[in-house]
């Protein structure tokens, strides 16, 4: 694990380097945190059986400080629907950086995302639209498209917070474009917060989503299994993104949750 | 769109008094509450002016002429206008306000400029333009969906929004060049005229309609050649949709509306009429002169004992027949 922590810093650095101005913000190069390629795997933190969490997901609980973190870039979703390629703007064409750490214990799987915002947009208003986050986990394998899922055989979980509604977390399942459903059973949690920067740009939203490891339903995404494919995407209230519009994870990232080699520590 | 059998409705706007009984009668159904306030799924504009909401005629929408989706812009909450309340217990009831005044400034609202119209005395002129969805054959609203929330029902051709569906992405109000239908924000859904398909399914016309103190509304099937609606639209061919141009072929129509003569420098009558030809062409298509004429025509058949069966249908003897459910 060290070597492959290493190995991607390195990589990551080299990259940043060479093509800096193609990065979203260049300027965060951190030799602390881990840049992840679509298709790299990630491993998710053990959390000890003797650590207490008071709050499942407090978006500020110390422990964070002590898990690795990643860095992943996220594009703008090619627009796959007539409504969406109208609203293409110019301004949601920049990448962005999104940074995520993973975590379990022996019974719950946590997932903390941050990224930066200059504007905090929690309200959904006939003039206005909110921030949002989503973590979407392949039901099966590789080969389910990273795009919403291919097909009502090879679906996809969606955990989906908004910042209107900060202190919850939609479980959502599609099947391929425009099926996304609010499934019946909704086990996650998850809390959000902003955190106000002197410099706007720097303003940063973290969003804390967890599940207990089993999976209670047909479309809930089972985490105790060896490798999850996974994917995230940001919405910015304010470039009117909803639906489609949205930067994205292009290919799945895999999340190695270390069950295979389980001690309990 | 093809579907089994399509409703449809007609209003004649040379009956129309601009009384607003029909968006009283709507709201008091359907959205005098929750979050569905500064709605008027029907309302009552005066035309030539800026509609409901502010400006929509030029908002963009519908499709161009290759039948693609058409960007458009999107109303603000100011565009609709903000509901406001009046303290009627504290000022009229209890006392404990000297004044009765609405909760917030009202700056802008439906029908703001209801008595303003087009031109100068002695040839000024408006009328009043009564809308509601069109429940089109090719609703806007429906092809811009992302994720098919809307639907046309195949029984009588209403266009609703799945509620279960819709996650309020808001591309349907963008798309729909009408502006019928709208954000609301206390679900985070959109919604629109349902054509009161609850009364309708019972035999019933839309609250609109039966509440029209005007009797200017007909209700019917397109298809039903003993209805009203065939008689207004294909045979006797006075009836005419707004904005054709905008490509969603309507199942709203108009009976566009007549008007006196413009007067002279001199105040002889002219040969024009006040309302502007070419401004209810502007609204209603290239047929609107024919359609006049024949109104012109019929009209003077019935003033000379005459019979016309198309002024008896205009003049809307008994709603039995003026609603064709079945």
């Amino acid at each position: 694990m060290t070597t492959r922590f290493i190995l991607h810093g390195t990589l990551a650095c080299a990259l940043a380097l060479t093509s800096a101005g193609a990065w979203a913000d260049h300027t965060e190069v951190n030799p602390n945190i881990t840049e992840i390629k679509p298709g790299d795997s990630v491993q998710a933190a053990r959390l000890p059986d003797n650590i207490y969490l008071r709050t499942e997901d407090d978006p500020d609980d110390i422990i964070w400080d002590r898990l690795p973190m990643y860095r992943t870039e996220l594009f703008v979703a090619p627009p796959v629907h007539q409504s969406v390629k109208l609203r293409f703007d110019e301004g949601a064409s920049r990448s962005k950086h999104l940074y995520f750490q993973v975590a379990r214990s022996s019974e719950r799987f946590h997932v903390r995302l941050q990224w930066k915002d200059h504007s905090q947009d929690t309200a959904t208003t006939v003039d206005s639209f909110r921030d949002g986050v989503a973590i979407q986990y392949a039901i099966g394998d590789t080969d389910t498209s990273y795009m919403m899922g291919s097909g009502p055989d090879n679906p996809v979980n969606i955990w989906y917070w908004r910042a209107d509604d900060a202190d919850r977390v939609e479980n959502l399942a599609a099947g391929g474009y425009r099926s996304t459903t609010t499934l019946d059973e909704q086990p996650v949690t998850g809390i959000g917060a902003y955190y106000p920067d002197a410099i706007e740009q720097d303003s940063m939203w973290r969003v804390v989503m967890s599940r207990p490891l089993a999976a209670g339903g047909e479309y809930d995404v089972g985490l105790e299994r060896e490798q999850v494919p996974i994917a995230f995407a940001v919405w910015q209230g304010s470039d009117n993104e909803r639906d489609g519009n949205k930067r994205v994870t292009h290919t799945w990232i895999l999340l190695d949750t270390g069950l295979d080699n389980d001690t309990g520590n | 769109m093809a579907v089994k059998r399509q409703l449809s409705m007609v209003l004649d706007l040379n009956k129309c008094i601009g009384c607003h009984t029909c968006s009283a009668a709507c709201k008091l159904m359907w959205t005098n509450r929750n979050g569905r306030e500064f709605m008027y799924w029907n309302n009552v504009e005066t035309q030539p002016g800026e509609g409901y909401p502010r400006d929509y005629q030029n908002m963009g929408g519908g499709f161009d002429k290759e039948g693609a989706l058409r960007l458009g812009r999107q109303p603000s909450q100011e565009d609709y206008g903000i509901p406001w309340e009046y303290n009627y217990q504290e000022a009229l009831m209890t006392g404990t306000d000297p004044w009765l005044r609405p909760h917030v400034k009202p700056t802008w609202g439906a029908n703001w400029d209801e008595d303003r119209g087009e031109g100068d005395y002695p040839n000024s002129y408006y009328f009043y333009l009564p809308r509601l969805c069109n429940h089109c054959d090719n609703p806007a609203c429906l092809a811009a969906c992302s994720r098919n929330a809307i639907y046309k029902r195949q029984e009588d051709g209403i266009v609703l929004v799945d509620q279960e569906r819709c996650r309020g992405y808001r591309y349907c109000v963008n798309a729909c060049p009408y502006k019928k239908i709208y954000f609301n924000e206390q679900i985070s859904k959109s919604e629109k005229c349902i054509f009161c398909y609850p009364r309708i399914e019972k035999g019933l016309p839309t609250a609109c309609a039966q509440q029209c103190v005007g009797r200017i509304r007909w209700i019917g099937y397109r298809d039903d050649e003993d209805g009203p609606i065939h008689q207004l639209v294909e045979k006797h061919k006075v009836a005419l949709p707004l904005h054709a141009e905008w490509g969603t072929q309507p199942n709203v129509f108009y009976v566009p509306p007549l008007s006196p003569s413009r007067y002279g420098a001199e105040g002889q009558e002219l040969d024009e009429s006040r309302i502007p030809l070419g401004y209810l062409e502007s609204l209603f298509g290239p047929r609107v002169g024919e359609v006049l004429d024949t109104l012109q025509a019929e009209r003077q058949a019935k003033a000379e004992g005459r019979e016309s069966e198309l002024m008896d249908t205009l003049i809307g003897y008994k709603h039995a027949e003026m609603f064709k459910l079945s």
